[in-house]
């Protein structure tokens, strides 16, 4: 049984020691817990919806299941550019307020690779002043060579996965939309 | 009970089994191709034999799972060793999945998967497999243990008691055993009220007294397992009163059926409640139903007459509960029947182990009762068996909607093959007729898949006939309801859902349609009026015709009665169908006394909504003085629209095909602009809004004037929209799909749906469209 309780144990620790998953962004690096991907797709045809925010960039067919895609570079409000051949989609597993299991996908420039990372290589997310982005960092490390910036995926999609309406033209602009979210609860 | 929880987690474990070898196919040494997907899938692994699963299996997931976890803690890539042992790996697991299938023993788990690899020290020490994963199964045989230790304390402590019992169900621990319960009695107490309704026209119907009898007994059964004692206790004595009557020591009568039914009701909240809990709601709160009256009545009647003086409880509670009283002769046969329990629905094995029980009591009873039901129990139990096993097969509905689902993904598939360039530039005979062949058998399938979900109205029709009778009852009123058309079928999901639209608009037939008997007969009608209820196929659906002989609507006082709410205007010339759809507006009512069964206006709205919701349309055709008929126009099912296909710009819509009633490319003149904004077009007479679709998205479109582009006008309720678009790309029969959280909070799309060539299209919804 020590077996279950060691993955349990990895799973509940608050700590931030584990496994996690590098890609770009631009000239930056980021990094997620290995334990929320479920799977790395290529690009593929994005059905835009519209009326959602910018950074909600539509809907795919993930083996039959329709899943919501966001747009990282939008999300954090970063520069945009083309996706070349080596951007993918990652797709994450969430576990709903309600318990219930969705998938959703974000798209990336490039998948780096899987590092392993303990607590003590992890620095808290250095203070900016409030920019909006900051709740979604878990930390930084400059491990491995270069800052990466640790995200918390999990914070980043239930925000998007409980948009409370589809946004009037105009609005879309991310802080309105965290804010509207945040009235809503 | 093992057997019944296994087959969802052997699947899940199969076809991850399954995804395995794929992934194992394309691991390369030295490369991390493949690492996070086989990590993904030993996850879910986890997860599915967490519940119940062989040992072995258990055990070797966790040592797959280490492995991984050591590839990560490491290097990061595949070693050439890990590859040869997650092959080696897979093949014990075929074995062992073949092997757990056929209830086998188990192979062994090969020596060296212990702690992975061996030349990698690990931190995480991965247990050796066998002795480790002893903990799961011994659980189950003390909890048994536990269980009928308390079956025999609370089987003896509940004789005496008799006030309002509450139950408290253990959702934690007997969640699926909850779940199987209460499928199960919904069904029954839909069995026991039909074969009373039966018995109330003939009495002397032997067998159905022997049905309702053995459906009490069963529900009582299961209640019994599960600790639902207020349950078991009430199941138990209309049970008791059953056998009374079967053994012709009473005589069926209307008070007898009143209390049984009212009983049933009883056991009908109890459920209900069970099923609320289940789900999630009010989950712990203990469950109370007033019983007590009901029992004290069942007692009443069983001791007035028939048997001897002994005071009714004493006697009818040892009838045939046989763990009370074997509980002061022989502690092992309580034991064995108390085991013997908990496995009264599923097998054969019961029956004689419920016949050696019942043998030791059977004597001790004859004493107090001569009639014991014991002998004609376990032949009863026997019937129930045989009577499950003629054909067919219980499912989970989740089963059923994968393989729905799965099917319309291998029609897409199939069709991506079919419309390739590549292939179709290929002249090939025999691929061409190796493809029609194709295309022969996945339309087959999915017809087949499609019929899977398909259940027959009879069920949700039959509940009306006793809803019918009790309206009658209260109202003073003489009906009869005929059922047409019971046999047809429809989508499971909206049979559910039509239930409550039904009980609403039988009662208003009943109540406000059926006049009383003594009007009847001064206008000549017979004093017994009746409903009809009708199920047929139609225009490539269902209707659903509830029809009353009755007073029929009077659209005058409709009319009136509209105008005085303010709902229509004053002086406004409406169809006589538009008059008879008031009634569907909220708080709407013409009924003069408002009764304890309808008329509170509450009711038709939502019954209109409730249709609506399920992509149906209301119509109404009455004749004062003659009746009043209402169609319900439903889909065959939910899972698959008919849908139009249409571009704007670059994007692709579906619009169901039910709600667009033409489309046409408008000639110039036929478009005016009201303040140079709103366009109207006219339609056969009738000025329709202008709803452009692309510039309300936002989206570029090719046609710069409406001449241009195609007019689809679609219609929801009362209102009409033509949505002005570039282009109809074609019909096609779509597989709706949820889009997900994400966008659960908009009304702008019903869903969507992958298309031909694998890319998801939106389905617009056109009651949202009709709206701005």
């Amino acid at each position: 049984m020590s077996t279950t309780t060691l993955a349990v144990a990895t799973k509940d620790q608050p700590t931030k020691t584990g496994r996690y998953l590098t890609f770009s962004l631009g000239k930056e690096s980021y990094g997620i817990p290995v334990l929320n991907v479920r799977e790395i797709i290529r690009l593929c045809p994005i059905t835009p919806v519209p009326k959602m925010p910018t950074h909600i960039k539509g809907v795919i067919n993930l083996r039959g299941t329709v899943i919501a895609v966001l747009d990282l570079r939008a999300k954090f409000q970063l520069s945009q550019a083309d996706y070349n051949d080596r951007a993918c989609i990652i797709v994450v597993q969430l576990i709903g307020a309600n318990g219930v299991k969705t998938n959703m996908g974000a798209i990336v420039d490039a998948v780096e690779e899987v590092v392993n990372l303990n607590e003590a290589a992890i620095e808290p997310a250095p203070d900016f002043g409030g920019s909006p982005n900051s709740e979604y960092i878990l930390g930084v490390t400059t491990a491995e060579g270069g800052v990466k910036t640790l995200l918390d995926i999990e914070k980043i999609f239930l925000d998007d996965a409980s948009i409370t309406r589809s946004l009037p033209e105009g609005a879309p602009k991310l802080a309105d939309a965290q804010s509207a979210t945040v009235k809503s609860h | 009970m093992p057997s019944s929880i296994t087959p969802p987690t052997f699947s899940q474990v199969v076809e991850s089994h399954a995804q395995m070898a794929m992934e194992l196919a394309f691991v390369i040494p030295d490369q991390d191709t493949g690492l996070l997907p086989i990590n993904s899938i030993l996850m879910d692994l986890e997860d599915s034999v967490e519940q119940e699963a062989p040992t072995e299996v258990i055990s070797a997931v966790a040592v797959a799972r280490g492995w991984i976890n050591q590839i990560f803690d490491g290097s990061g890539k595949f070693s050439a060793e890990a590859i040869t042992n997650l092959t080696s790996w897979h093949e014990w697991m075929a074995q062992a999945l073949a092997a757990w299938e056929r209830e086998e023993a188990m192979p062994v788990l090969p020596a060296g998967w212990s702690a992975g690899t061996p030349t990698e020290t690990s931190a995480s020490p991965v247990p050796t497999p066998v002795s480790t994963p002893a903990p799961p199964v011994p659980p189950s045989a003390p909890v048994a243990a536990d269980s009928s230790a308390e079956a025999i304390n609370e089987g003896a402590s509940g004789e005496a008691e008799m006030e309002e019992k509450a139950i408290v169900l253990n959702l934690k621990d007997d969640a699926d055993l909850l779940h199987e319960f209460h499928g199960e009695s919904v069904e029954l107490l839909q069995n026991i009220e039909q074969g009373l309704l039966v018995l109330e026209e003939n009495p002397s119907d032997s067998n159905t007294i022997n049905s309702i009898f053995r459906a009490f007994h069963t529900f009582k059964g299961g209640a019994g397992f599960l600790h639902l004692h207020a349950l078991q206790d009430l199941a138990h004595d209309l049970e008791s009163l059953l056998d009374a009557v079967r053994q012709s020591k009473l005589q069926i009568n209307s008070a007898i059926i009143n209390i049984i039914l009212a009983g049933s009701d009883a056991l009908k909240n109890y459920t209900h409640e069970i099923g609320h809990q289940i789900n999630g709601f009010n989950a712990g709160d203990p469950i109370v139903v007033p019983t007590a009256r009901i029992i004290r009545h069942v007692k009443a009647i069983l001791s007035g007459e028939p048997l001897p003086d002994e005071s009714a409880a004493s006697v009818a509670k040892p009838v045939e509960a046989e763990v009370e009283v074997v509980v002061h002769q022989n502690t092992e046969c309580v034991s064995e029947a108390v085991d013997s329990a908990p496995v009264a629905e599923s097998t054969l094995a019961v029956s004689p182990s419920a016949e050696t029980s019942g043998t030791s009591p059977e004597k001790t009873l004859a004493k107090q009762v001569p009639l014991v039901t014991r002998p004609v129990e376990g032949k009863g139990k026997q019937v129930a068996v045989t009577e499950s096993a003629s054909g067919f097969v219980k499912l989970e509905t989740w089963k059923l909607d994968a393989l729905v689902d799965l099917v319309g993904e291998l029609v897409i598939a199939q069709s991506m093959v079919v419309q390739d360039p590549d292939v179709q530039t290929l002249e090939s005979r025999t691929l061409a007729r190796s493809l029609r062949q194709l295309s022969r058998t996945t339309s087959e399938l999915q017809r087949n898949a499609m019929s899977l979900r398909m259940v027959p109205v009879r069920a949700a029709f039959q509940k009306m006939t006793r809803l019918v009778r009790d309206v009658g009852v209260q109202t003073g009123k003489q009906v009869q309801l005929i059922l047409e058309g019971e046999d047809t079928e429809l989508d499971r999901n909206i049979v559910e859902k039509l239930g409550d639209p039904l009980v609403h608009m039988i009662r208003n037939a009943v109540d406000h349609g059926i006049e009383m008997p003594e009007e009847r007969e001064a206008k000549g009608k017979a004093r017994l009026g009746t409903v009809r209820l009708s199920a047929s196929h139609q225009r490539g659906g269902i209707l659903i015709r509830i029809q009353d002989d009755g007073k029929g609507l009077n659209a005058e006082k409709l009319l009136a009665q509209g105008i005085k709410r303010g709902i229509v205007k004053e002086g406004a010339e409406l169809s006589e169908s538009e008059i008879f759809s008031l009634i569907f507006e909220p708080g709407f009512s013409t009924a003069e006394i408002v009764s304890d069964l309808s008329g509170r206006g509450v009711g038709m709205d939502v019954v209109k909504r409730n249709i609506e919701s399920l992509r149906g349309k209301v119509e109404i055709h009455s004749v004062i003085g003659e009746g009043s008929t209402f169609n319900i126009l439903l889909p065959l099912t939910l899972a698959i629209i008919d849908g139009m296909l249409v571009g704007v710009g670059g994007e692709r819509f579906i619009i169901p095909t039910i709600s667009v009633r033409e489309s046409f490319r408008p000639r110039p003149g036929m478009v005016s602009t009201i303040h140079e904004k709103g366009a109207i077009v006219s339609v056969r007479g009738k000025q329709t809004p202008v709803l452009p679709l692309g510039k309300y998205l936002g989206i570029p479109t090719k046609a710069a004037t409406p001449e241009e582009g195609i007019m689809i006008v679609v219609e929801s309720g009362d209102a009409s929209r033509a949505i002005l678009v570039d282009e109809l790309i074609g019909k096609q029969e779509v597989v709706i799909k949820s889009l997900g959280e994400t966008f659960k909070d908009q009304n702008l799309l019903a869903g969507g749906a992958v298309l031909g060539d694998g890319s998801v299209g939106l389905i617009l919804d056109v009651d949202t469209l009709v709206k701005l």
